[in-house]
């Protein structure tokens, strides 16, 4: 396709599956914050998750959440404040790539308002 | 199911689970006189509530229950108190093993986890109306 490179928009759309995913896991990692044992889980990096799908939609892989900020005497390793800081980031990142989208469709919507 | 209604599941089942802990809580705390009747008999036994990881059957969500309502095994402490229908023949009475410092803290805990999922829930909320809005032009 020349002009518009909708592969944007594709990759916008990945981000928005990966957001969603990984604030689905972060959901998860603050709903079992008081279950003993629990071990918080992360997805992937956006990065790794392109790499895995290389433009299939697979569903996003999960790991052990690294970088934790300790655990408790239960043994359970979630810690509010980090969670809620993650889900923040998540959320601004969804945020960013709906409007990344929104804005390749204007474009493409522009592109073909043009030449009427 | 997509991602972000089970984000409402997840959270949603957690708050259910923080609020039987307070609901238990609130029992200890009501009970924290509650001796026997009976001379020697034993008062109140403190209450314990854990949680579990669980699947929802409906949506495959990873949720959160209430595993089981257990009891506080610790020993009860006497109180010097001959005069009391649950006095032994010693004159103590045994008190339940409920410390209103650790119920508070435990309710307050409870609270704030309740609280982080509501902001959760609130977050997928926010996340699917931008979604959404995507849908007006």
């Amino acid at each position: 396709m020349t002009g518009i490179d909708t592969d944007w928009m594709a990759i916008a759309s990945q981000k928005i599956r990966w957001s969603e995913a990984r604030q689905v896991e972060i959901a998860r990692n603050i709903a079992n914050a008081d279950t003993p044992g629990f071990q918080p889980r992360d997805t992937v990096s956006f990065e790794d998750y392109l790499n895995d799908s290389l433009g299939r939609s697979e569903a996003v892989r999960t790991t052990e959440l690294n970088g934790g900020w300790g655990s408790s005497y239960d043994g359970n390793g979630v810690v509010l404040e980090e969670q809620t800081i993650l889900s923040s980031e998540t959320e601004g990142q969804h945020r960013m790539a709906v409007e990344l989208y929104r804005k390749a469709h204007d474009l493409l919507l522009l592109a073909g308002s043009a030449n009427k | 199911m997509d991602e972000l209604s089970a984000i409402g599941k997840i959270a949603g089942s957690a708050m259910r689970a923080q609020s039987v802990r307070m609901r238990v809580t609130s029992e200890n705390m009501a009970n924290v006189d509650t001796t026997g009747t009976a001379p020697g008999a034993d008062p109140y036994r403190r209450k314990t509530v854990d949680f579990a990881e669980a699947v929802d059957r409906a949506s495959g969500a990873p949720i959160v229950t209430v595993d089981r309502i257990g009891t506080d095994p610790s020993n009860f402490e006497k109180r010097y108190d001959p005069s009391h229908p649950a006095a032994d023949e010693a004159g103590y009475v045994k008190v339940p093993n409920v410390n209103a410092m650790v119920e508070l803290a435990n309710m307050r805990e409870a609270m704030r986890s309740f609280e982080a999922n509501l902001n959760m829930m609130d977050s997928g909320r926010r996340m699917r109306s931008q979604l959404l809005d995507l849908l007006k032009r």
